[in-house]
């Protein structure tokens, strides 16, 4: 057996003996846990705040004219630095 | 008039003022309610699954590009959900987004979560029948990433981005600070997450999604760092169900 | 019967007051979803079986467009027909309406006309959508916008017939009666009139806005209004009881303000003086 064989040999017997962790929670727990990654309306989280489909009419309208009015103002401003991809890699 | 001529008719009304007239007759006002209902609902799906692109520009810039992009682009399913596939590329060619230019990557990157929430669920990582494979074949298995896993190779620190986003997230990333690599997958609570990668994990995991077997997984992650700690990154990503099943033959 | 859901008022829940839903268990009879949302896997699904376990759900479609020329999205009803096996819901239902051509999806309710010809293909396209789905639907009637030149059967004949000749249950949307008797002069006591007694499973009730121009919107941005209301009662006059749902989409209010809507449909079907 080589030193890779080895590695991955010790590294997988050690996973299964360690197990995966938190297997014992309770059933309501854990369903419930499930659920919290739910975006909530208003914050931050990422994907579906509302749901994109829905069965209702929109009422905004669309006053977009050709000419291009939209400033950024957004947390591009807390970005500093310049603006030329980074030359290290990381 | 035949069904498919009428839908097609219909079709061109929403934005053709004499084709409504002819095919909804006293009604045709009616017509730009349909092309407005969707216009925005094209343009609110966008929102949902682009929330850091929404943050970085504004509500106001967000809303104009998107709006700009759902023109330009047709919808192919009946799932919102689907649409917008497209956009980072829109963006990187969109005239007034060229100040921004990681804007597009950072559109990447929130299309790679949207596709992680609405990800196949999968069942967790059996770890009894890993203990019942022989030593000397762990080698040639091939692990698998979970349905929800993607990786993203970026010039720009895209990863710490869309952290500093985040509720309890980190400090602003300067762009030029340099490029990552970044994990976007859903965790076993269903929370999208985001994490930065090191060459070497970025390396083992690309492996995987290329269906390699764990010892020339391995072998590319050593390849990058001779140092990899293999035996902690495993255990983390199992955890974590980055990795979520093995086979014993790559699977297609 | 075309549901198992019960006579009494339920709500359409959406995402921003799920987990509420999940943590307080509101005294609500059952609820509605939009089954798109909850496609594929993850937390919004997690979410929906917690819901489900508590209350007789109802699965809303409104992506599938069942009335498009170029035919049924197979990949579309699959997942469908896949969310339906997950939830056993009490209720599948989708609108009168198509969405796509062959070249592209409008993602909108759009109306089909009330001719002969469509009535066919809607026959046709709803029984192999039921076929896939393994179960009828209740079919809703639109708000629509225009009036079709081809518009030739009224419609609440259209809906009797479609009802008759497929098999599927009505879901009768007394909002869009009224948007469509504002918009187009369609009459929306004529409509019920029309209904067979039989036919309808559930009833919608929601909100509309006026556009600057006088076209009334169903964006369902809005508490009922009195004019839908009285139409509930005329309704259950003739129906009886039935599964009464409040929809709201946009401009989302607190959870409770809707609750308390919900009990005002809930004493509408009190009065009838037959209990669920």
């Amino acid at each position: 057996m080589d030193k890779k064989q080895a590695l991955i040999a010790g590294a997988l017997t050690s996973l299964i003996a360690l197990g995966l962790s938190s297997g014992a929670m309770a059933d309501d727990k854990a369903a419930k846990e499930k659920c919290y990654g739910v975006a909530k309306a208003g914050k931050n989280d990422c994907a579906a705040a509302n749901g994109s489909h829905s069965c209702a009419g929109q009422s905004k309208t669309d006053n977009d004219s050709n000419e291009w009015k939209y400033v950024a103002k957004g947390t591009c401003e807390k970005m500093g630095g310049s603006t030329k991809p980074g030359e290290k890699k990381s | 008039m035949k069904l498919d001529e009428l839908q097609r008719r219909f079709a061109q009304a929403l934005h053709d003022a004499a084709a409504a007239q002819a095919l909804f007759g006293a009604s045709a006002h009616g017509a730009s309610a349909y092309a407005n209902n969707t216009l925005f609902n094209r343009a609110d799906a966008l929102a949902e699954a682009y929330p850091i692109v929404r943050q970085l520009v504004g509500d106001d810039f967000f809303g104009g590009m998107a709006r700009a992009y759902a023109r330009a682009t047709p919808s192919r399913s009946g799932d919102l959900n689907r649409y917008g596939d497209g956009f980072a590329e829109f963006i990187r060619d969109f005239p007034p987004a060229q100040d921004i230019p990681f804007l597009a990557d950072a559109a990447r990157l929130d299309w790679l979560c949207h596709l992680a929430y609405y990800a196949e669920d999968n069942p967790p990582f059996d770890l009894p029948r890993l203990a019942s494979v022989p030593a000397e074949q762990h080698g040639s298995l091939h692990f698998q990433l979970a349905p929800s896993v993607s990786l993203l190779r970026s010039p720009w620190p895209v990863a710490s981005l869309w952290l500093a986003h985040q509720p309890e997230g980190g400090d602003f990333p300067s762009p030029d600070q340099g490029g990552e690599m970044a994990l976007a997958w859903r965790n076993p609570h269903n929370r999208v997450q985001v994490r930065r990668l090191m060459p070497a994990d970025h390396a083992f995991l690309a492996a995987c999604a290329r269906q390699l077997p764990l010892a020339e997984a391995l072998e590319c992650a050593m390849d990058e760092d001779m140092e990899f700690d293999f035996g902690l990154s495993l255990q983390q990503w199992l955890h974590d169900q980055v990795i979520v099943d093995f086979n014993e033959s790559p699977s297609t | 019967m075309h549901t198992s859901l019960p006579l009494a008022a339920g709500l359409g829940l959406r995402l921003p007051h799920i987990r509420e839903v999940i943590d307080s268990r509101p005294a609500v009879a059952w609820f509605e979803v939009h089954p798109e949302n909850y496609f594929g896997g993850g937390a919004n699904l997690a979410a929906l079986r917690r819901v489900r376990a508590d209350y007789p759900l109802s699965l809303h479609g409104v992506g599938m467009g069942l009335g498009s020329a170029v035919g049924l999205d197979a990949g579309h009803l699959a997942r469908f027909r896949d969310l339906i096996d997950a939830l056993e819901p009490a209720s599948i239902s989708e609108h009168l309406c198509w969405n796509r051509t062959g070249e592209e999806c409008y993602n909108d309710l759009l109306p089909l006309p009330y001719s002969a010809a469509a009535l066919d293909f809607m026959v046709e396209q709803l029984g192999r959508a039921q076929d896939v789905l393994g179960r009828p639907l209740l079919i809703e009637n639109l708000s629509s916008y225009v009036s079709l030149v081809d518009d030739a059967i009224p419609e609440g004949e259209f809906l009797a017939e479609l009802s008759r000749r497929s098999g599927c249950g009505l879901l009768l949307d007394l909002n869009n009666l009224h948007v469509n008797e504002h918009n187009l002069g369609r009459s929306a006591h004529a409509a019920l009139a029309a209904l067979p007694l039989q036919a309808v499973g559930e009833i919608h009730i929601a909100g509309f806005e006026e556009r600057d121009d006088g076209l009334w919107l169903d964006t369902h941005g809005t508490p009922v209004r009195e004019a839908v209301w009285d139409l509930l009662d005329a309704a259950l006059a003739r129906f009886g009881p039935l599964p009464v749902l409040l929809e709201r989409d946009t401009k989302l209010p607190p959870l409770a303000d809707l609750l308390q809507e919900t009990s005002r449909a809930q004493a509408a079907l009190d009065r009838l003086g037959v209990r669920p």
